[in-house]
């Protein structure tokens, strides 16, 4: 059983400072005091074996204090697959939310400077268990690609870092999460994740000497995904586990209020443990953010 | 005695002309220059502070610069510190702050990168909420 549809929720989770940001992880998301900001993703995926899947995750991110960020990512999604048996092509299908991630982030280490910023935030948080780890067809149980969540509280921690200048950017960002056994004694693999970003302005190439211009910046993006195995009633399970390496190109539309992004995803590597795993062939990544003010008291000054 | 008398007269009207020269309405101009300031998503950062900066009705952000200019209403002051506050709330650290005072002729309200700064007054939250951000 792979784990594409956890993958995909992981892929989204995790954000750069000042230029536009990464698409693929929010971890290191600038949000401000008393900002709010929403992100409503979509992404196909394409693999062998027949799968095919949409997610719609959304990432919120909220402004505790200028050093303090509250995130909260839902997903929710619909995922295909066609299995070839003895009886002829076998047609399973799943859709519904995903496990739901929290966490927290402490700016602890800035230098912000006329011509560049720099930032250092470690993060912790879990994902809920709101996805289904035990999602039946006629035929059993389906196959782990199409279940939406770990059944358990899974511990997530990381640390996400930033720089920034007017003309290019970059962010990274290494994430844990941890997957304990569920009452049924069974559960997926620990997952290790590393994101890094590279973001350059490419419209206006030159700046205007004033005003603020709305901004086409390309953004390209790694992705490393290292999955332990799977363990059911404590035994380490052969088909499962691996090492994923994808890359990304997204071209992103910023302006004060909003930002838009489009781009495309393919892997670079899949060495997945075990026989007939499933691979993903290509992805695609739009995904629309708006930026809000929070509500505040009336006449309230606590700068 | 004639001449005295319009002497008299001629003070009075020129006290009168000084006093309508300084009744002409002036605003307060802040200039801050930002550091890690480097996107439209940036000056975001700050305009959600500036909503709560009572008086302030216009902002202007230059990206190139990494600048912040700011319109206060007529008769509104604002000190250095406040402003400082703003953009360290914010999460940025401050650079050099400049308030000066303008003429209404002066000040520039529209033009490139200029932001009117809504001040919703709704008594109820939700409304308030609304009328800021959409």
């Amino acid at each position: 059983m792979a784990r594409t549809f956890t993958l995909l929720i992981g892929l989204l989770v995790c954000g750069s400072a000042a230029l536009a940001s990464p698409a693929t992880f929010v971890t290191a998301l600038p949000v401000a005091r008393d900002q709010l900001l929403v992100r409503f993703n979509l992404q196909p995926t394409f693999a062998t074996a027949g799968f095919t899947g949409i997610q719609f995750p959304v990432n919120m991110a909220y402004g505790l204090t200028s050093r303090w960020a509250l995130f909260l990512n839902t997903n929710q999604g619909f995922g295909s697959l066609t299995e070839m048996t003895p009886q002829g092509p076998l047609h399973l299908s799943s859709a519904g939310p995903g496990d739901l991630l929290s966490f927290a982030r402490y700016t602890l280490f800035k230098i912000d400077k006329p011509k560049s910023t720099f930032r250092i935030a470690p993060l912790a948080g879990a994902f809920f268990p709101s996805g289904n780890n035990a999602l039946r067809s006629t035929q059993g149980l389906l196959p782990k690609l199409l279940q939406t969540g770990s059944g358990s509280y899974d511990p997530y921690f990381g640390v996400t870092m930033g720089y920034n200048n007017s003309l290019w950017g970059t962010a990274w960002d290494t994430t844990y999460r941890r997957n304990p056994l569920t009452n049924q004694g069974v559960s997926p693999g620990d997952e290790l994740r590393s994101d890094v970003q590279f973001e350059i302005r490419i419209y206006p190439l030159r700046l205007p000497e004033e005003g603020l211009p709305k901004l086409l910046v390309l953004s390209i993006e790694s992705n490393y995904v290292q999955d332990a195995k799977d363990r059911i009633n404590s035994i380490s399970a052969v088909d499962s586990g691996g090492k994923i390496l994808k890359q990304d190109a997204i071209l992103e539309w910023t302006t004060l209020h909003w930002q838009l992004g489009v781009g495309a995803q393919l892997p670079l590597m899949q060495d997945l443990a075990g026989m007939g795993r499933t691979k993903q062939r290509s992805g695609l990544l739009v995904y629309f953010e708006y930026y809000l003010a929070a509500p505040h008291h009336r006449g309230r000054k606590d700068f | 005695m004639r001449c005295a008398i319009f002497l008299g007269v001629m003070m009075v009207a020129a006290a009168n002309m000084g006093l309508a020269t300084d009744a002409v309405p002036k605003i307060t101009r802040a200039v801050a220059t930002l550091n890690g300031v480097f996107s439209p998503r940036g000056f975001f950062n700050i305009t959600v502070r500036l909503y709560q900066l009572e008086g302030l009705e216009w902002a202007k952000f230059d990206l190139k610069k990494s600048r912040l200019t700011l319109d206060f209403k007529p008769g509104v002051a604002v000190t250095e510190g406040e402003i400082q506050n703003v953009m360290m709330s914010a999460g940025y650290k401050p650079g050099p702050i400049k308030v000066e005072s303008l003429t209404l002729s002066e000040a520039s309200e529209t033009g490139p990168g200029w932001v009117r700064i809504k001040h919703p007054q709704s008594r109820n939250p939700v409304i308030r909420w609304f009328q800021l951000n959409f």
